[in-house]
């Protein structure tokens, strides 16, 4: 629901910022939020949030100053104001950021997105968290903690507003749980990791989380690196996720226009494997990251990134877009805290003409952890460590540890063996695609 | 920042409701940031954050809560909100002890009234031109200027009412090259705690040749070998192997939770005798030194490893509680959004009696990691993993060629038995550590050392 207190701190924002012969707009960011871990049976910690922060971009004389403050009385305001025009003074101009006209919006309706649980207690919460910490000790001797569980909720509003009258709402609601099992066997130490989201706590599984922790833990036990060499790599879908978003820059607007982006001369043509396509869809309901609205608050539409392996689109905001003499796509990004950029919002990747089975048949290392920080998105070079499983026709041969998988990205994306006619959506419901499978890939092990 | 009289109350209410222990964090941050970008200013920012964190303690249970707000009656209300969780209507013995008021000294802090913004930015500007001077495949240069100052006040059941100025200054850079179809991104981020005066001071011309050199060897490089190898590790930030692979499992964060494989070794003998390692909160100016820590503890020197033995942990006021441990002013978090944890501060391996030349000649094939990058461990195996932004291969004793895409995995109690040797030029470096409550700054550093086998994933 809209809070009047909040709308009027951003009417009284852009008065303040048309006082003083500028153009502006604003983003009012709000959240509340409980957490809770378990250790040993009762609750540990409980942490209750609520917090705000507005943050302001004006325009004068094209030149662009940001500020922001988490105080929303009316001296806050004017001082967060005066600071933005002052350090407007000293940025270089830059003619093609401008506020825009948008399009009112307000999601505050959308059922699908803002669900309420009246009859969910915190007892029944504090109880799900409990479950979650002692429910892996209790089904296999062997876990002897479960160091890493908790619930959490959170609530969400993010207001924008500029200086055309341009006002946009949005609303919801998640939440997430997540819990590990350490295991403990013969002098060898194995924890697995597992976590999930929803939209409401009746629809959280957080018994496959207890699951899928016993389970790979489980197997952690007895797994071992397996020799250096090339194989066929299937990534679970929340790191082919993670993998493809650390190489955004293809497809962001910003970093094209600061030469930060390593394929935009390739525009046009075919860079991926022509079974590739990536669409990145904000209005799918069923995707956590749903966003009908953009930080200039322009209206967004799903849009083709990648077609049968040719590059077709890159996201644009309003100043990426007068650049490059072309639109807007509405994929401006800003936080209250940060400047105006451009992202794209929910990955999905086009479906494949390959059966499950058929991705999945005769021998390839399934990946379901990756760790490190090592990908450069100029280069597309990559190094992490990886866990999983050696598998053949879908079953278990032998788990994993102990290995580096290292690559191009690029390159990668054009080593396709196989692609799934199944669309999957991950755990966290945030990135959607077949299960695909790419050949020679780079194993360090034994 | 908050009235004492008001935190007298929201601490006198949570003892009333029966908790053992309560402390209130407030916390005021002051920002300003910009970036050279194409050789032009922009993202010129600044703002201000402020919140208090109250948190109450019912023996080893801990709640948490927090607001923008500092009014009396909201944080009233959100302790009494906190006292209520459990509904357990217990009494306590414990007393609220008159506040004993301590400041820090100012250390000149990020809006050093003599500094304009326009000084700022040219001084930034100069190293956006040193840089593109300095190599003819440069393509892009990321000047980006981040000073923060954090006002803090802690207040506590136990009488403490502690105030701290911390101002953090940090220059991160990138710089892309591009020779053909080759093309890389490299980045350097020193940083301080302190003012202005650390951008002044700063050798623009020895930080530009050394990122450049760097890029330009990284950007010809041959791809690294795969496999197990001998590795040398260089001074500064390649104390990030010890950060990683022991420091975190060194904090009473995961020793209360037995998820550290060191949870019961204290005394015993966890490293190879040549390792000596520190986690020392009191080095001026260093990147995660504090006066005192998020608890209002003052900060302290804490001995970790000795000769391989393990003395200490790092340990705060819960994981005290919890272990039995003596609290060490380690107590730290991102902001007033998190309840403290026991974390690192500026944390090294100590300086050892070799010259650095001695560890690399006695490797006949292996890998010298000049330049390491950031990485990550699983606390209950100790299973690391870190990048290196720059290497060589050591052929004979000698160092031969550059290779990219070297990443270090290995187990901590492992590795730390196979540093067999440690060199006399310890430094440190600045990073951001990223855990259980939240980002903070922390140095990692170490002299260079010999690791006698980890697995290198590479390409080649």
């Amino acid at each position: 629901m809209i809070e009047q207190d909040l709308k009027n701190a951003l009417n009284y924002t852009m008065e303040v910022i048309d006082k003083n012969g500028a153009k502006g707009d604003a983003i009012l960011s709000c959240s509340k939020g409980l957490s809770l871990n378990a250790q040993k049976g009762q609750i540990d910690q409980f942490k209750s949030s609520q917090s705000q922060v507005l943050g302001v971009r004006v325009i004068k004389d094209d030149r662009v100053g940001l500020s922001f403050s988490e105080k929303m009385d009316r001296p806050a305001i004017e001082q967060m104001v005066k600071m933005a025009l002052e350090n407007a003074k000293l940025s270089t101009p830059n003619p093609d950021e401008k506020i825009m006209q948008g399009q009112s919006i307000s999601v505050q309706e959308r059922s699908e997105i803002l669900k309420r649980e009246p009859n969910m207690s915190l007892e029944e919460k504090m109880q799900l968290s409990i479950k979650l910490e002692t429910e892996p000790r209790n089904r296999d001797a062997r876990v002897d903690v479960s160091p890493y569980n908790g619930v959490s909720e959170t609530e969400y509003q993010n207001y924008y507003m500029n200086s055309f009258e341009t006002f946009c709402f949005q609303e919801e609601r998640s939440v997430s749980c997540y819990t590990s099992a350490l295991m403990k066997d013969a002098g060898i130490n194995s924890l697995h990791y597992h976590s999930m989201a929803a939209r409401t706590f009746q629809e959280l599984d957080w018994k496959k989380c207890i699951d899928e922790s016993l389970l790979h833990a489980s197997h952690g036990l007895t797994a071992k690196a397996i020799a250096t060499g090339e194989y066929q790599v299937i990534f679970d879908l929340d790191e082919l996720g993670s993998l493809i978003g650390r190489f955004g820059n293809v497809y962001s607007g910003k970093a094209s226009k600061e030469k930060m982006n390593p394929m935009l001369s390739q525009l046009g043509q075919k860079i991926f494997d022509d079974r590739i396509t990536i669409i990145d869809d904000p209005i799918n309901s069923a995707c956590f990251t749903y966003s009908p609205f953009d930080d200039e608050g322009m209206q967004r539409q799903s849009i083709t990134l990648i077609e049968n392996g040719v590059y077709k689109n890159i996201c644009h905001n309003s100043a990426t877009a007068k650049h490059f003499n072309t639109r807007s796509n509405a994929r401006a990004s800003r936080s209250a805290r940060s400047s105006l950029g451009t992202s794209p919002v929910a990955f999905r990747l086009g479906a494949g003409q390959d059966s499950d089975q058929s991705v999945q048949k005769g021998e390839y290392f399934f990946i379901h952890t990756l760790n490190g920080h090592s990908a450069e998105p100029i280069s597309g070079d990559f190094a992490f460590e990886a866990a999983g499983y050696l598998m053949r026709d879908g079953e278990k041969i032998q788990a994993v540890k102990g290995v580096t998988i290292a690559g191009n990205f690029y390159k990668m994306m054009n080593s396709i063996a196989a692609i799934g006619n199944q669309i999957h959506a991950n755990n966290h419901k945030t990135f959607f695609a077949p299960m695909i499978r790419f050949h020679g890939m780079k194993i360090a092990g034994a | 920042m908050l009235n004492p009289q008001v935190a007298q109350k929201v601490l006198a209410l949570a003892i009333e409701r029966g908790a053992s222990f309560a402390d209130i964090f407030v916390e005021e941050k002051k920002s300003q940031s910009f970036s050279i970008l194409s050789s032009q200013v922009q993202n010129v920012n600044s703002g201000i954050n402020f919140g208090i964190g109250v948190r109450v303690v019912f023996g080893k249970d801990s709640l948490y809560a927090y607001s923008n707000s500092d009014k009396e009656d909201v944080l009233l209300k959100l302790t009494d909100e906190l006292c209520s969780v459990f509904k357990r209507g217990e009494q306590t013995s414990v007393k609220l002890q008159q506040f004993q008021s301590l400041k820090y000294p100012y250390i000149r802090g990020y809006n050093d009234q003599d500094v304009t913004l326009e000084h700022k930015i040219a001084r930034m500007s100069k190293i956006d031109r040193t840089l593109r001077l300095r190599s003819k495949f440069v393509e892009q240069v990321s000047v980006s200027l981040n000073q923060y100052q954090q006002n803090i006040e802690v207040f506590n059941t136990l009488g403490v009412h502690a105030q701290e100025i911390r101002p953090y200054i940090r220059i991160a850079t990138q710089l892309m090259l591009k020779d053909g179809d080759k093309k890389n991104a490299t980045f350097m981020g020193p940083g301080s705690r302190g003012g202005w005066s650390f951008a002044e001071n700063f050798n623009i011309d020895q930080f530009s040749d050394e990122l450049t050199k760097m890029a330009e060897t990284t950007l010809h490089a041959d791809e690294c070998p795969a496999g197990k190898m001998p590795v040398v590790i260089d001074n500064g930030f390649g104390g990030v192997i010890f950060h990683e692979a022991c420091g975190h499992l060194l904090e009473t964060t995961a020793v209360e939770k037995k998820s550290s494989v060191f949870w019961d070794k204290k005394g015993e003998m966890i490293a190879h005798e040549a390792l000596s390692a520190t986690d020392d909160g009191t080095i001026d100016n260093g990147w995660g030194s504090l006066s005192i820590d998020d608890e209002g503890m003052p900060t302290q020197r804490t001995v970790l490893i000795k000769n391989g033995r393990l003395e200490n942990f790092m340990c705060d006021y819960l994981g005290s509680i919890k272990t039995g441990h003596a609290r060490t002013g380690s107590a730290r978090r991102e902001s007033y959004r998190f309840a403290p944890a026991s974390r690192m501060r500026n944390t090294f391996i100590e300086p050892g009696p070799h010259k650095k030349e001695a560890l690399i000649a006695s490797v006949p094939n292996g890998l010298y990691a000049k330049k390491m990058g950031g990485g990550s461990v699983n606390p209950g195996t100790g299973e690391f993993n870190f990048s290196v932004e720059e290497a060589y291969l050591i052929k004979d004793g000698k160092i031969s060629k550059p290779v990219k895409g070297a990443v270090l995995i290995g187990k901590g109690a492992e590795i730390m038995q196979r540093i067999s040797m440690v060199a006399d030029n310890l430094d440190l470096s600045a990073g951001m550590c990223g855990s259980v409550s939240g980002s903070i700054p922390a140095s990692v550093g170490q002299p260079a050392v010999k690791v006698d086998e980890i697995l290198v994933g590479g390409r080649a």
